[in-house]
């Protein structure tokens, strides 16, 4: 406890400046975020009543959030559904309580919020002083890991997907790949004659539990990361025999044939950084123009201490981040140079998700009940169906689909990638490969 | 007919002219193959027409693997047939043993070289033994590894006792390149060990036997680890790869034997007896393969099939891949029904152009078998596209041509029989 | 996992099967003479380390081919 005065509480210059910064990150008021710190404080300190704290906010949560989902009247936390124990900021740190929460309303991502409850988690607990604002909800989830858990996956919303297919470019752009290796992609399908209607299904590495590719790998180069699941290759002894890929069942492996041109510049520069070395609070290079996404205007500069390169090699020294090497397979990585970053803002997110303007991709630890990923699947309509791709192969993947899983007789359609896109992308090397063409519809 | 001539060791010293100009057409062809090798392991597997199964509408594997598969399978049978004759001690056949020696350990060298042709990183290769101990558990490319390696140390042991074992006991005149062989593989040799030597190598001989017996066993094991792949899972895959195994090696004897004794002459170590065996064995291969064959395939063209694997099926019997298909079946079916009714009436000549046509029939459906569930995808992808490349071509071929000149050099240095004084033709 | 254990059983007894077939045929069978056995095997043990002393050199070989300045 480092606070200045009896009761724990503390909010002075040094408060105020630290948590504008901090709140400065996210898109939300940052008057209102400093007054629900301070009187969160008030509610450790027990100066507040919970009700008392609720009502004073109810309206301007409502006004910036759209939506108060901190039980003001009625239920308890504990009966809400929110596990004050293992939340941010909650009792099992010493108090606080539920945060403010919105569902997913297009406009904000529901990450963000919990960012903002997260950073407003911290600061209520005041347990770590100033540096224990700094915490996120991310960083939390990384300490929770001492005790639960972790295991990266995501939930996809197939009711969402519109193809618009910025998961596929940011994820290209992201790792620096070739693009004819789509780590992520698309497929988009008609199931029957009888029925115009278009589905997609949006395809990542689905790091399988129980990976086939895994157990195929003579090298041993294709590994799952035991601490949070993520599924690797080590790009320094992959000796590029394709095992992995023929025993995949989803299709999501891609060898480098050919030399990669733009590997260093992932190595020198880092993906979040732009020229200026400014990024978005999603890490989102702050020069790009995606069509369809909405950027924050805030920039924040980072010390020269802050700025986290992205490099090759993962936390434990693996040469397994960004786009393999000449002759070594390469595959999504769930981002994973970034959930070993060390910087808050990134652990946690994906390229893929940051982009998704109708929020269909939904990132996190698996095993966490507050996570992106199972809070989505929460909230998702009773008649909703759920499915893991490809189930009975036994595979145990870690993308849970929302949505009608494909049948093994449906027909693929073209785009959203068009045919010119696919002979392009698959005669960038091979000017002599045949060219393609999705089945007929007299077929 | 030529007259009747007993085999002597003239192979080892006569260079005819036809001998030349084979071994230059064969270095010529080992050189382009060189070439196309230097050419895609610098420029990587984008010199092949290689590609991501799915969203880059290839194969993700293509003649390499194929081809490894049949070299790989005519090792199997070509040591089976050497562990058989050695393990029944079948005197008759000796010749055809060591042949059948030879020829495994050059088919195991094949397909191990061109398994390394076909990886992203060839230099890598070292990595597979140095992390063999813990993937051969699970890893069917560890486990090939295993196999090949294994089969060549066998076949090549074999050779080493067998040829010692026909050193020691008799000593006819040898030309300098066998002498230095002989001084190799008899190091320590001694006359009193002939009984034990024979002993030796009839217990090698029952060590090859099981070894084609577990190659039959483990695929089936194995494949199960990339089940994901419709036409690549099964219980009858290591059935599948023995059948076709077996009967290529016994086609290549039938080919080699029937092409030396045309040559040489050698109306006792090839005897009218040894090719109505190999006609035989060819027959009786022949059907197996044909009957694992169609139990392969035909129940994935039924309605009761899963679908993908029908969707294979379907593509091989009546689909795109159909001509390669049925042209494979008759290759092998055309022979086989051939020799089955006139059985070696056709003569030595007719038996070898049978098993021409058997090893190529056997060679496309190896093709088949590789690329063809690699074009389908699980998931609504593009159906893939494959048309090998010319380096892909180069080095396929290349491979054989190289076989066959390692044979034909072995011809100048190994005794194919065992002689005791030497009998000029 | 299953398919581990199960890995063991089949490098133990079925992959390995060729190597006591043989080992064991020479070692006991009659006559007995561990002498030319012993020659067999070390001949045999010879071969082995040279088929892997290969796989290295072509490794080798192909670490120099991918850097020739061609």
């Amino acid at each position: 406890m480092t606070g200045n005065n009896t009761s724990g509480l503390y909010f002075d210059e040094e408060w105020e400046s630290d948590a504008e910064d901090r709140l400065s990150v996210v898109d939300y008021d940052t008057e209102l975020g400093k007054k629900l710190g301070r009187d969160a404080q008030r509610l450790a300190a027990g100066e507040i009543s919970q009700t008392e704290f609720h009502e004073k906010y109810h309206e301007d949560v409502v006004d910036e959030f759209g939506v108060d989902e901190r039980a003001t009247i009625g239920p308890t936390p504990e009966e809400f559904g929110y596990d004050t124990d293992t939340a941010p900021g909650g009792d099992g740190d010493g108090g606080g309580g539920p945060l403010p929460g919105v569902p997913d309303d297009g406009d904000h991502s529901r990450r963000s919020v919990l960012k903002t409850a997260g950073v407003l988690g911290a600061a209520a607990v005041g347990l770590n002083g100033v540096a224990g604002a700094a915490e996120t909800l991310a960083d939390e989830n990384e300490d929770e890991e001492e005790v639960e858990d972790l295991q990266w996956g995501m939930a996809i919303n197939q009711n969402n997907c519109i193809a618009c297919l910025n998961c596929v470019e940011a994820c290209n752009e992201e790792n620096n790949n070739t693009p004819d290796a789509l780590w992520m992609f698309v497929h988009r399908y008609v199931e029957d004659d009888y029925t115009e209607d278009e589905e997609y299904l949006t395809r990542p590495c689905q790091h399988c539990s129980d990976a086939p590719c895994t157990a195929a790998c003579p090298v041993a180069s294709r590994h799952t990361r035991e601490e949070d699941g993520i599924v690797l290759t080590d790009y320094e002894t992959c000796i590029g025999c394709r095992y992995c890929e023929i025993a995949c069942p989803y299709g999501v492996n891609y060898l480098q044939w050919a030399t990669p041109e733009e590997k260093a510049e992932f190595k020198s520069s880092g993906i979040p950084l732009d020229e200026n070395g400014e990024v978005d609070e999603d890490g989102i290079r702050l020069d790009s123009d995606e069509p369809g996404i909405e950027l924050d205007s805030e920039e924040i500069e980072l010390d020269s201490e802050q700025e986290v390169r992205f490099d090759t090699k993962t936390k434990d020294g693996v040469e397994a981040a960004g786009p393999p090497d000449h002759g070594v397979m390469g595959k999504c990585t769930f981002c994973v140079h970034r959930q070993d970053s060390g910087r808050e803002e990134l652990v946690g997110t994906t390229a893929c998700e940051d982009v998704c303007p109708t929020d269909a991709i939904h990132f996190g630890n698996l095993e966490d009940p507050e996570s992106a990923p199972r809070q989505h699947l929460d909230d998702i309509e009773e008649n909703e169906s759920t499915f893991r791709l490809l189930e009975d192969h036994g595979t145990e993947p870690n993308i849970i689909y929302v949505g009608n899983e494909p049948s093994a007789d449906a027909t693929p359609v073209e785009g959203p990638r068009t045919l010119e896109d696919m002979n392009r992308d698959l005669h960038l090397h091979r000017t002599d490969r045949e060219p393609v063409a999705y089945p007929s519809e007299d077929e | 007919m030529s007259q009747r001539t007993d085999y002597s060791l003239n192979h080892l010293r006569s260079v005819s002219t036809g001998y030349v100009a084979l071994l230059i057409v064969l270095l010529a062809a080992t050189l382009l193959t060189l070439e196309a090798i230097i050419q895609q392991v610098q420029d990587g597997l984008v010199a092949t027409d290689m590609a991501q199964q799915g969203t880059q509408a290839g194969a993700t594997w293509g003649l390499y693997i194929g081809t490894f598969e049949w070299f790989a399978g005519m090792a199997v049978g070509a040591l089976a047939i050497t562990g058989y004759i050695r393990f029944n001690q079948l005197e008759q056949y000796q010749m055809v043993a060591r042949l059948s020696n030879i020829w495994a350990f050059i088919c195991g060298l094949s397909a191990a070289w061109l398994i390394i042709i076909d990886l992203g990183t060839p230099h890598r290769v070292l990595v597979i033994l140095t992390s063999w101990h813990e993937t051969v558990l699970h890893s069917p490319l560890a486990w090939d590894v295993t196999f090949v390696t294994t089969l060549m140390v066998f076949t090549l042991t074999m050779l080493v006792l067998s040829l010692r074992l026909d050193f020691v006991k008799g000593n006819p005149s040898l030309p300098i390149q066998t002498r230095i062989l002989e001084r190799i593989v008899t190091i320590g040799a001694t006359p009193k060990e002939v009984p034990k030597l024979e002993e030796m190598r009839r217990w090698l001989g029952l060590g090859l036997l099981v070894l084609a017996f577990t190659a039959g066993m483990i695929p089936g094991l194995l494949m199960g680890v990339v089940g994901g792949q419709p036409g690549y899972f099964g219980s009858e895959r290591g059935i599948v790869f023995l059948a076709a195994g077996l009967l290529t090696g016994v086609a290549l004897l039938n080919l080699t034997a029937g092409v030396l004794r045309s040559l040489f002459s050698w109306r006792d170590a090839l005897s009218n007896e040894v090719f109505r065996g190999l006609g035989r064995a060819l027959t009786l291969f022949g059907f197996v393969y044909l009957i694992v064959l169609f139990n392969d395939v035909l129940p994935v063209v039924t309605d009761m099939a899963p679908f993908f694997e029908g969707r294979i099926g379907e593509a091989m019997v009546t689909g795109s891949l159909a001509p390669l298909f049925w042209l494979s079946v008759l290759l092998v079916a055309v022979p086989t029904l051939l020799l089955a009714v006139f059985k070696y009436r056709l003569g030595v000549t007719v038996q070898s152009i049978y098993a021409v046509a058997i090893l190529l029939g056997v060679w496309i459906k190896a093709q088949l078998t590789v690329v063809e569930p690699l074009l389908f995808p699980n998931l609504p992808a593009i159906e893939g596209t494959y048309s090998p490349t010319v380096v892909e071509w180069v080095i396929t071929l290349g491979a054989m041509a190289i076989a066959l000149l390692l044979f034909v050099l072995a011809l100048k240095l190994i005794p194919l029989a065992h002689r005791d004084t030497e009998v000029s033709s | 996992m299953v398919l581990s254990s199960l890995g063991i059983v089949v490098l133990l007894l079925i992959i390995l099967m060729p190597v006591y077939v043989t080992f064991g045929g020479w070692l006991f069978s009659e006559p007995r003479d561990f002498r030319t056995a012993g020659i067999g095997l070390v001949y045999m043990g010879v071969i082995a380390v040279a088929m892997i002393g290969a796989t290295a050199g072509l490794g080798v070989a192909f670490w120099v081919i991918a850097n020739l300045p061609l």
